[in-house]
């Protein structure tokens, strides 16, 4: 099976899953008990509660010039003149009872044809006694903290549809994968993270946008908007990545290519080594920057700033900060060098990049470019390698606009004993290449 | 009457949603509504009182003739219930109860709590205030809440039997009782399918019937455990109850109308002169005549088989009154127009052109003893005095569009005011044509409410953003003011005229043209009539009636007042040294020796 064939499907399936758990119910109809009793007794009894702009005195003296209702007239006034009567039926066998909470009915289950706006005063009749309801049909979406979730959320009553989509996960997950070279690169990662972000948050995104026609709440144009930007990221990412993902089966299908090395497993091993520990050293010398300056700027906030907590809580984040990237680059070398040694102990060098076992460089996209290429010759019996410099342009945002600026990148290909003399021709058609 | 919510003000800061709430409030006392009669109380006296829904709305009438008037001093609070208890009439309100004995004319307030549902039988009264359960009563001292046994839902309705057994009803609470001694409610009988009671009665015999929300009507025979429900009537809602003494006659309110029975309530049989009207009180009076007040207000009463309309309320409103010669009157009451010919003489009824039940109607006299009458929907017509017929008024009237205010103005001249345009019309009684005053920029765009005669031949009117004046012997004037208060502009007793313009106040000086920010002077006289003596009798502000005389300054001077007879809005005309003065409660004529008023309301 196809890598990114899984990937799609995991992450389809996981999206699908996600949606249907949380879709929710088209319209359900809110109904509520009615002791009028109660109701008008409120309506007159003095009340001590005051209002954020009201006292209580100009409160309760509004409340006294409301001129008296007996009961039947309260109930005719409350309801607008207009109360259904209905006998009771199966229908209302789950309604709660007078003193009960409130209840949610699928609209089919109640005997009102044309749903209203507003509320449905409703007298169910069950012989000579009569029941009091109020009913309003409502979007669940506006209720969805109030509402039962098996009603609020349809589809998590279909247990079937649940297990099928499990099933098909667990075998995705479970079915082994072959990867090619190409495809175990970096590269096809990327591509395929890109994608898996695309459709995981695609359906989300379309099924918020169809509810958005709803009386949707913000919630929904929050994912609207948070989904969309994340299911573009993905596309872009896709996109980006898989132009490069061709690039290198084109490589290693031999288009292009200056050099195919295998490497021997203890030289395999000595070079990844000595590559984890060039590649940390050299984001340890970055650490030590960025936190020279996180301490100068920490120690100027917490020193000058006019309030002091506010300045110590800037040096707290920036302290912070620092200690995360110390993480990252303590662990990034630990990951790449597992990564490498499973991966083949092979070498594609061409014009446009070089992918060393599962990592590829490719200097060839929108504003990279190769900066220097050399062979530095073994000393003491040690096999010699090429140290490659390719930079590409990145983009900074502030509040000011976006500041783009050259970032290089090191790369040691490691040459097998006996293919120094190729390695220098390799040297000399990029160096060719370069100068074009 | 409907009040704003805090919740939509939330947004504004403290000081707007306060004003807000405060100009509702007084907007809304301000309105007139219709009175739901609330309960009509047999008194032991022979006499009837009958409870409405508005503030002092208690009226009290006897027999023969029933002729109900406003009881005097009555506490200005909106009632809730009314009942009697050894020929004291206890009265709750939304803001206390009172107790007035027979033999007193002020009332006693027994409690600042506002009361939901009261009930006496002799000497044991039981009252229940809102949010409390019910306590007895008795001597004007009320005993402590009895609250074990009581249901979940408020008791609405009480009875009382003789031997102090108290019975207790309400919405979804079913029937109960607490027997004498007893300090447990618990529940009376059984099979009381339907348990929203929304009214109880009990017959001398002990029979008690219960008017259901939906169920219909219950019956407990004494010695019975287990409630009937009367098949001969429909499972409906029982809004309003009465059972007669011996428990023979029954009636009761179905809502749209009244189901009479006279075996106890067996069977039934429709009122039909109640068909279709919404009654909310019933009763038996001493003498076994039937009575009924409605929703909008009407009080009916049983005379043999018939059912007769009482004139009750807004019935005996006096809108305007207008008087031609020696004490010819006209007056406009309730929805009817009546003529008195000459003093002493019967009141007669003139049929009008067009129905006045919208409350609308409008009539004025001119110099020449001629009647118009118009109302908002109709335009001037005028009393055809030899024939008896309505004419169309004089020509002049821009058509269609009925009259907003007519009014007899300055020098005996009828204004009238469009009652779409809001533009003032003067009848030119030369030309018997009607025209309209041209005030500066009072023309249409800019309507006037009303017109008035103030002392001294002057004249006023005013809008929501206008107001225009005539002094005598000139022409109209006219002056813009934002937003005017909605109420008669006066003029002081220097002949200053003044208005007010939400806080602040502003005064015309006699020969002046303009408008000054001022302090305001009292008393205001805002309307008058002139006597034959040469003095004036004019309304102040405060609602005092006064006699003027004018000094040879100009200024006036008050001679005597005058204690109007019952409550404002009034409605005064005068003819020759006659006056006489219409109230919320009927006519009165001036005694002006003594000072003291004379009913003559016309009762038919």
């Amino acid at each position: 099976m196809l890598p990114v064939f899984r990937s799609l499907t995991v992450a389809v399936l996981l999206a699908m899953g996600v949606t249907l758990w949380w879709y929710p119910a088209a319209t359900l109809v809110m109904v509520e008990p009615v002791a009028w009793g109660q109701l008008h007794e409120q309506q007159y009894a003095p009340r001590q509660r005051a209002s954020p702009f009201l006292s209580s005195a100009v409160i309760e003296q509004s409340r006294q010039s409301r001129p008296f209702m007996p009961m039947a007239e309260f109930i005719q006034n409350q309801v607008g003149g207009a109360m259904l009567e209905v006998e009771a039926g199966e229908w209302s066998r789950d309604l709660p009872g007078s003193d009960g909470d409130r209840a949610w009915l699928a609209p089919d289950r109640v005997p009102v044809t044309d749903p209203p706006r507003g509320w449905v005063h409703l007298a169910l009749r069950d012989g000579e006694a009569l029941d009091f309801y109020r009913l309003q049909w409502v979007d669940p979406l506006q209720h969805l903290g109030d509402i039962p979730p098996a009603q609020a959320h349809p589809f998590r009553g279909f247990p079937l549809l649940w297990a099928c989509m499990g099933i098909v996960l667990v075998v995705m997950l479970a079915l082994p994968v072959r990867e090619s070279p190409a495809q175990a690169s970096n590269l096809a990662r990327g591509m395929r993270a890109g994608l898996g972000l695309l459709f995981f948050f695609l359906p989300p995104t379309l099924v918020s946008l169809w509810l958005s026609q709803r009386s949707a709440p913000d919630a929904v144009y929050a994912l609207i908007v948070i989904g969309g930007m994340l299911a573009l990221t993905g596309l872009v990412t896709a996109l980006i990545f898989g132009r490069q993902y061709a690039w290198l089966r084109r490589l290693m299908a031999g288009e292009g290519l200056l050099a195919h090395w295998r490497l021997a497993p203890e030289h395999w091993r000595d070079f990844v080594q000595r590559d984890m520990r060039r590649s940390r050293g050299e984001k340890l010398a970055r650490l030590v920057m960025v936190a020279v300056m996180a301490v100068v700027v920490g120690l100027g906030f917490v020193l000058f700033a006019p309030d002091r907590g506010a300045g110590l809580v800037v040096a707290g984040v920036l302290t912070g900060m620092v200690l995360l990237l110390a993480l990252i680059v303590l662990l990034m070398p630990l990951w790449t060098r597992r990564r490498l040694l499973q991966a083949l102990p092979q070498v594609w060098l061409g014009l446009e990049g070089v992918c060393i076992g599962h990592q590829a460089h490719h200097w060839s996209g929108l504003g990279s470019r190769l900066e220097s290429a050399r062979l530095q010759r073994g000393k003491q019996g040690r096999p010699a390698r090429i140290e490659l410099t390719y930079s590409g342009l990145r983009g900074v945002s502030s509040g000011r606009g976006v500041y783009v600026y050259r970032d290089q990148q090191n790369v040691v290909v490691p040459v097998p004993p006996g293919k120094e003399a190729e390695a220098e021709g390799v040297i000399a058609r990029l160096r060719a290449g370069k100068g074009k | 009457m409907v009040f704003p919510t805090a919740s939509v003000l939330f947004r504004y800061p403290v000081a707007i949603p306060r004003l807000a709430m405060l100009s509702m409030l007084l907007f809304c006392a301000g309105t007139v509504q219709a009175q739901p009669v609330l309960s009509i109380l047999p008194e032991s006296t022979g006499c009837m009182a009958v409870l409405t829904s508005q503030a002092g709305g208690l009226y009290r009438g006897c027999g023969p003739h029933w002729r109900f008037r406003r009881v005097a001093g009555a506490p200005e609070a909106l009632p809730v219930a009314l009942t009697e208890s050894h020929r004291s009439l206890i009265l709750g309100t939304r803001t206390g109860l009172y107790q007035r004995p027979s033999d007193q004319t002020g009332w006693q307030r027994l409690s600042d709590q506002p009361t939901g549902a009261l009930a006496c039988h002799g000497a044991h009264c039981v009252v229940r205030f809102f949010g409390q359960g019910p306590r007895r009563l008795s001597d004007g001292r009320l005993s402590p809440p009895q609250v074990r046994g009581l249901p979940d839902q408020p008791l609405q309705q009480f009875v009382i039997a003789g031997d102090g057994a108290l019975y207790g009803a309400g919405m979804g609470a079913g029937v109960l009782w607490l027997k004498p001694g007893s300090d447990t409610w618990q529940p009376v009988g059984s099979g009381l399918g339907n348990g929203n009671v929304l009214t109880l009665a009990r017959a001398d015999d002990g029979t008690l019937h219960a008017g259901t929300y939906g169920g219909g009507l219950y019956r407990l025979r004494p010695g019975e455990t287990r409630w009937q429900r009367l098949s001969g009537l429909p499972a409906v809602k029982v809004t309003a109850l009465a059972v007669s003494a011996d428990g023979r006659r029954v009636l009761a309110s179905v809502g749209d109308g009244v189901r009479e029975s006279r075996d106890g309530g067996d069977n039934w049989r429709e009122v039909p002169a109640l068909a279709g009207i919404p009654v909310l009180s019933l009763a038996f009076d001493g003498a076994g005549r039937a009575w009924a007040g409605t929703r909008e207000g009407r009080l009916y009463r049983q005379q043999d088989s018939d059912w007769m309309r009482v004139r009750f309320g807004a019935d005996l409103i006096v809108h305007q009154v207008a008087s031609v010669g020696q004490g010819g009157l006209f007056v406009l009451m309730g929805d009817r127009l009546y003529r008195r010919p000459y003093p002493g003489a019967e009141w007669q009824r003139i049929e009008t052109p067009f129905p006045m039940t919208d409350g609308s109607a409008a009539l004025a006299m001119d110099a020449a003893g001629r009647l118009y009458l118009g109302s908002t929907r109709q335009p001037p017509r005028r009393l055809d005095s030899r024939t008896g017929e309505w004419r169309m008024s004089a020509s002049g009237w821009p058509e269609p569009g009925g009259v907003r205010a007519l009014r007899t103005g300055p020098e005996g001249v009828v204004y009238g005011i469009h009652a779409d345009t809001g533009q003032l019309h003067r009848l030119d009684p030369e030309q018997d044509r009607w025209t309209p005053v041209e005030v500066g920029e009072a023309r249409p765009g800019h309507p006037l409410w009303d017109l008035r005669r103030l002392p001294g031949d002057h004249g006023v009117a005013w809008g929501p953003n206008d107001l225009v004046w005539q002094r005598p012997g000139e022409p109209w004037g006219h002056s813009r003011f934002a937003q005017l208060e909605r109420g008669a502009p006066g003029l002081d007793a220097d002949g200053v005229l003044w208005t007010r313009r939400q806080v602040t106040v502003f005064s015309l000086a006699p020969g002046e043209n303009r408008w000054r920010d001022n302090a305001i002077r009292h008393p205001l006289y805002v309307e008058a009539v002139a006597l034959i003596d040469g003095t004036e009798l004019a309304l102040t502000e405060d609602n005092r009636l006064v006699r003027l005389r004018r000094r040879e300054d100009g200024t006036w001077v008050e001679r005597n007042a005058y204690q109007p007879p019952g409550p404002p809005p009034y409605a005064l005309t005068a003819t020759g040294d006659r006056v006489y003065l219409g109230t919320v409660d009927g006519l009165h004529e001036l005694d002006p020796v003594h000072g003291t008023w004379r009913d003559i309301t016309p009762t038919h």
